[in-house]
């Protein structure tokens, strides 16, 4: 519980004239809730007098209309406050738009081990779905919480005029209130576990859902469409259970809420109803006790409300903190050296297994990579090539051994400036919703025309951006479905180059690339960029024709390297797998 | 006002079927809201009585009697309260369900076509937040309007018997009350739909960072993220906030019409009588008691048709989606395919968009049995030949032939059951490999996919796995690399026994070494069946029967390899590219 109060008065301090205001507002709508009936019994208990007493007022209506004056400016007040649950609404956006605003930073701090655990479809439903609307987080920080201190705070008031008046039968009127509260902490926490159920249903069918439409193309080639459904169907029903258990626990609730009150109710009228035969108690008394009991009824259901309801955001504030709190990488590439320029490049030993695989892909892998030389690795399929580009780009750690930049230790570097120089093509190409100049120019602030047109030149897009209908103000749809692959790919090296890298990353390109487009993609490189650095990942052997160096990663997890021409005479396993590849070829 | 009766009744009638199956759930539970809502009314008259009899009396008995009655009241209607939120809640979640589920096998159905526009993100936003917005008409509204409208009619009843002449002038001022609010409701509608339109946005933004984030750390440009997905963000809000104020700056006039207007009108009528003795105290608290009562009915009226307002707004975006055209509507062949002799193209033209041919005039042969190669550069159309094979888009210029049959008269699911679809971009499904080779399709056997695994030579990778052939892969595969990531789509094409493999670049990314290793399983698969490739290496075309050369969406050069890099300048420039000069081999 302490950790949840925390998290939310935290949330508060960063809101906190917008808070004050809400106490202020409530407290007001609570007093003019409280004013209207008592006024109303003032009445009542005149308008008996009048009949009993008729002697005593000359003028009748003289009183009664100067009672409906006051009842006329109270009124006028609820008028004012009748504002307030607009206000709170207001509060409820603030707080879900500044809360979806700082976890999402928070995500994009994250590194490769966040992104396995936590699949898109949940991490999307949790800075959606668990902030929006009732009865989620933001809602609650406000509405949740003031609603209930707007019902407190007019329980209260209510019983200081109970008190003052007969303490006896305000004493019977809240005897149930112990024994609510009690019933109530019991089923607390079975809500609580059937809401985490819940939410857990939902996001597993958000990534269901998420899933089948990328993958559409599959499905329908392999006419599995029925099929699909019905996994579609196992996730919908195993909701529906979860969803009935919530609703008979919730009708439970209210039910139980409902006749602690009714009984309050009851109460009044029995002994209140005693008291006014015996004349203890005037009629407008009898009716004020009723009222307010009838106006308790609602706060009253809605205060362990709060309980109910912060149980569930708790779940969601839960859900998101877990989030945050997961650690990443990130945090330990604090370095401060900043990197202007790129000059060597150096792995000491170093060794790296990913946490789910039974052995290390890199093992004590040591090379060298000088400024202005390009290195082709080559090896086996899962043989490590992609993790040496993410070790480089501080994505993933070294699990031993040392990479140093220009000489210095990669832990000791500002990971940010090293980002800049060094500039990386994956594999699969991903784009992001927007034009194609809005991708090219997604890496950088701003570029020269200039530089935008060296890079588009040199990613041989300049014919196929002109065949384009809005040339490159054309839209390209999530992952940019409306292009082929290869136009993708070439859109992400441009966006890569337009950085002005010393550094390039290529993680084969081979797939949507092919070897005449490669041929011109060297030749402009070698034109626009010369002192570019590269790391080439490639199964194609004709790109040893444009590097100086390759790196084979042999199926142990050993690196060799070396120029083409040493490596085939000395290691035997090089020798081997170049000879499968050309083994094919020679056949033919 | 007559054009949203229309909309009301036409929604109606299209939940009616859904609701038909559990009529009895509906009918009990609105039964029990009848008799809740009656006996909602007795409580006042009850009160009334002791106020007017038993106390000025001082009969105790006769008030406890009263007070009997009132707790046999309260009981009833507690238990069935109780009964009518199960039953009319059950009733909503299993209609929706229903509901969703025939969504979505409906956006299953849908055109390729259509899926290449939408963004992931929004398609899940509509489906799921847009569903639970109905749902929220069934149980919660339909329970309280109801229950709402009933009590209203049963009070106003009650009380012009009691006092016509009090009723007469709060009729009319509550009538126009309730006009007001109606024209609020249409203005707020417009806002209710932009919401929700803004809403799927930064659900769509935010799926489209998070599925590339380690790009965006890649490129330093986590900022410029984060600041899209805040404008989003921003706007939403902008508008909501907007909607509110307005929603309850109006909520808040009215109540004050009709808590304090109406009240103190009442009183200003009813003291004189009460003074002259022509009515009871007793009255006035029966008609205050009930004013207040159906103040806050009407106060949640208007919030409920707000609610309703916006859960139709999200029922009408679901239903724009089950309106869409399907391929069954596109595609209304209904012949079987025979395919015993060959598949021609016959000068086949097509484009996406209208007037950009991407394929201008193509035909050729794949006789049965034999194997072509598509090569050529990128976006030459041979993606696109695939596409059109597979059966995704409508020829509309020129024909397929299966055996002499137009593809645009077969039943195109019976064809497609023919192709086993190698793609290059591999998708891989949340699930176990087993799920993932078959497609979920259990009519597959286990026994298959082990072979169609061993097959791919995929077995060590599989033995290395503690689940073997369960385990679970992690969305998007990225727990596997790209070329096992290769053989297991590899695999789902031999599993399914297709008469027709079709692969589009899938061999491209894998090493020499784990291409070998398909190269010679695909020799002994490919005996006897036809087989389509495109691919921009040659060592895995080869042994093509033949080779169309693919430029600019034309077929500029075809033949087998020999006789091409005798004849095709472009052909040989690309096998030079593919192949090394080693001097020593």
């Amino acid at each position: 519980m302490n950790k949840h109060i925390k998290w939310i008065l935290e949330q508060y301090k960063a809101q906190k004239w917008f808070v004050l205001i809400m106490v202020v507002l409530t407290l007001l709508s609570s007093l003019v809730s409280i004013a209207f009936p008592y006024v109303f019994k003032e009445m009542l208990d005149l308008l008996k007098d009048i009949l009993q007493f008729p002697q005593k007022y000359p003028e009748p209506m003289k009183a009664v209309y100067r009672i409906i004056k006051i009842m006329f400016a109270i009124g006028l007040a609820q008028l004012v406050t009748g504002l307030y649950p607009g206000i709170r609404g207001w509060v409820n956006m603030r707080f879900e738009h500044s809360l979806r605003v700082l976890y999402f930073k928070h995500i994009l701090t994250k590194d490769f081990s966040f992104f396995q655990k936590f699949r898109t479809g949940d991490i999307v439903t949790r800075l959606t779905d668990d902030l929006s609307d009732y009865p989620r987080v933001s809602w609650f920080l406000c509405s949740g919480i003031f609603r209930a201190f707007n019902s407190f705070s007019m329980i209260v008031f209510a019983l200081v005029v109970m008190f003052s008046i007969n303490v006896k039968l305000t004493l019977l009127s809240i005897a149930p209130l112990p024994f609510m509260m009690l019933i109530f902490y019991f089923t607390a926490d079975k809500v609580y576990t059937n809401y985490n159920r819940n939410q857990q249903a939902i996001s597993a069918i958000n990534n269901q859902l998420e899933m089948s439409f990328s993958g559409i193309r599959i499905v329908k080639s392999f006419v599995s469409e029925e099929k699909y459904n019905r996994f579609f169907d196992l996730a919908l029903a195993k909701r529906f259970k979860t969803e009935m258990s919530m609703v008979k626990l919730n009708a439970i609730l209210s039910l139980i809420w409902q006749y602690i009150d009714y009984i309050a109710q009851i109460g009044v009228i029995l002994f209140g109803g005693y008291l006014a035969v015996k004349g203890e108690i005037t009629v407008g008394t009898f009716f004020l006790f009723y009222t307010y009991l009838s106006m308790m009824i609602y706060p009253l259901i809605d205060l362990p409300q709060l309980f109910v309801s912060g149980k569930q955001a708790f779940v969601n504030i839960d859900r998101l903190e877990e989030m945050k709190n997961y650690p990443t990488l990130n945090d330990e590439f604090k370095g401060h050296h900043k990197v202007k320029e790129f000059s060597t490049l150096s792995f000491e030993n170093v060794s790296f297994q990913y946490p789910d695989k039974p052995s290390p892909v890199l093992k004590n892998v040591s090379f060298e990579l000088g400024s202005g030389e390009k290195m082709l690795i080559l090896g086996a399929t899962g043989s490590g090539k992609t993790t040496i580009a993410n070790l480089i780009l501080g994505l993933l750690k070294a699990n031993s051994g040392i990479i140093k930049i220009n000489g210095k230790p990669i832990n000791e570097i500002d990971i940010k400036s090293l980002r800049n120089i060094v500039a990386y093509v994956p594999q699969e190409p991903l784009l992001f919703g927007g034009s194609v100049k809005d991708n090219i120019l997604f890496a950088v602030e701003q570029a020269s025309e200039k530089d935008y047109q060296i890079a588009v030149k040199t990613s041989q897009l300049e014919d196929e951006i002109a065949s384009f209908p809005d040339r490159d103000n054309t839209f390209v749809g999530n992952r940019g479905l409306s292009v082929s692959g290869g136009q993708k790919q070439r859109l992400t090296i441009a966006r890569a180059l337009i950085k002005k890298p010393q550094l390039l990353i290529l993680d084969d390109i081979t797939a949507s690339l092919d070897a005449e487009n490669e041929e011109k993609l060297w030749q402009a490189l070698r034109e626009n960029y010369p002192d570019i650095s590269a790391i080439v990942i490639s199964h194609r052997l004709s790109t040893l024709h444009y590097v100086d160096s390759v790196l084979f990663i042999d199926s142990q997890g050993y690196a060799h390297k070396g120029s083409h021409d040493y490596l085939v005479f000395n290691n035997q396993e090089y020798h081997d797998f170049l000879r499968e590849h050309l083994k094919q070829e020679n056949e033919k | 006002m007559a054009g949203d009766k229309q909309t009301f009744t036409y929604y109606l009638k299209l939940l009616f079927p859904f609701v038909k199956k559990d009529l009895g759930l509906l009918i009990f539970g609105l039964f029990a809201m009848l008799v809740t809502s009656g006996l909602r009314l007795l409580n006042p008259l009850i009160l009334a009585q002791i106020i007017d009899h038993s106390i000025p009396d001082k009969n105790m008995a006769q008030m406890f009697q009263y007070g009997a009655y009132f707790v046999i009241v309260v009981l009833l209607s507690g238990l069935l309260s109780y009964l009518q939120i199960l039953l009319l809640s059950r009733l909503g979640i299993k209609i929706i369900t229903k509901f969703k589920g025939n969504v979505f096998s409906h956006l299953l159905k849908l055109p390729i076509s259509w899926f290449n526009k939408q963004p992931v993100g929004e398609l899940i936003a509509r489906v799921e937040s847009d569903s639970e917005r109905v749902k929220v008409l069934f149980s919660d509204l339909s329970i309280t309007i109801i229950g709402n409208v009933l009590f209203f009619i049963g009070g106003f009843v009650i009380l012009f018997i009691l006092q016509w002449q009090i009723t007469i002038y709060i009729l009319p001022a509550i009538i126009l009350c309730g006009i007001g609010y109606w024209f609020l409701f249409k203005y707020l509608n417009k806002f209710f739909r932009l919401i929700r339109e803004r809403y799927a946005i930064i659900t769509a933004k935010i799926t489209d960072y998070v599925q590339g984030i380690q790009m965006i750390q890649a490129l330093n440009q986590e900022t410029k993220a984060l600041q899209d997905v805040e404008k989003a963000s921003l706007d939403k809000k902008k508008v909501e906030v907007h909607t509110q104020i307005i929603e309850y700056g109006s909520q808040s006039i009215f109540s004050f019409m009709i808590n304090v207007v109406f009240i103190i009108i009442v009183i200003l009528i009813s003291a004189p009588k009460i003074i002259a003795g022509t009515l009871t105290v007793g009255i006035l608290i029966v008609f205050i008691q009930y004013i207040y009562q159906l103040v806050w009915p009407l106060m949640q009226i208007s919030e409920n048709v707000m609610q309703i307002q916006r859960s139709f707004a999200s029922l009408k975006r679901i239903l724009e989606l089950t309106e869409l055209p399907t391929e069954d509507d596109t595609y209304t062949g209904t012949k079987i395919p025979v395919f015993e002799q060959e598949i021609k193209f016959e000068n086949v033209w097509f484009a996406y968009k209208e007037g950009e041919w991407v394929l201008k005039d193509i035909s050729f042969t794949i006789p049965k049995g034999k194997k072509i190669a598509l090569v050529g550069p990128s976006g030459s159309g041979k993606t696109t030949t695939v596409s059109l094979l597979c059966g995704f888009y409508p020829v509309e210029k020129g024909k397929i032939l299966i055996d002499g049959v137009p593809l645009s008269e077969m039943d195109f699911r019976e064809w497609r059951k023919k192709i086993g679809l190698i793609l290059q971009d591999v998708y891989l499904f949340p699930g176990s490999i087993l799920e993932n080779v078959r497609v979920y399709n259990d009519q597959i056997s286990e026994d298959k996919v082990q072979k169609a695994i061993s097959i791919v030579q995929l077995d060590d990778f599989i033995k290395k796995l503690p689940e073997g052939i369960n385990a679970e892969l992690a969305e998007r595969g990225q727990n596997v690399s790209q070329g096992e990531k290769q053989l297991i789509s590899f695999a789902r094409a031999l599993a399914f026994e297709a008469e027709i493999i079709i692969m589009d670049e899938a061999t491209a990314s894998i090493d020499p070494q784990t291409e070998a290793k398909i190269q010679r399983s695909m020799e002994n698969l490919l005996s006897g069946k036809t087989a389509l490739v495109v691919a921009h290496r040659l060592t895995s075309v080869l042994d093509a029967d033949e080779i169309l050369y693919f430029s600019d969406g034309r077929i500029t050069a075809r033949g087998k390899h020999n006789e091409l890099l005798q004849t095709s300048p472009e052909y040989q420039k690309l096998v030079e590219l593919q192949m090394l000069r080693v001097q020593d081999e």
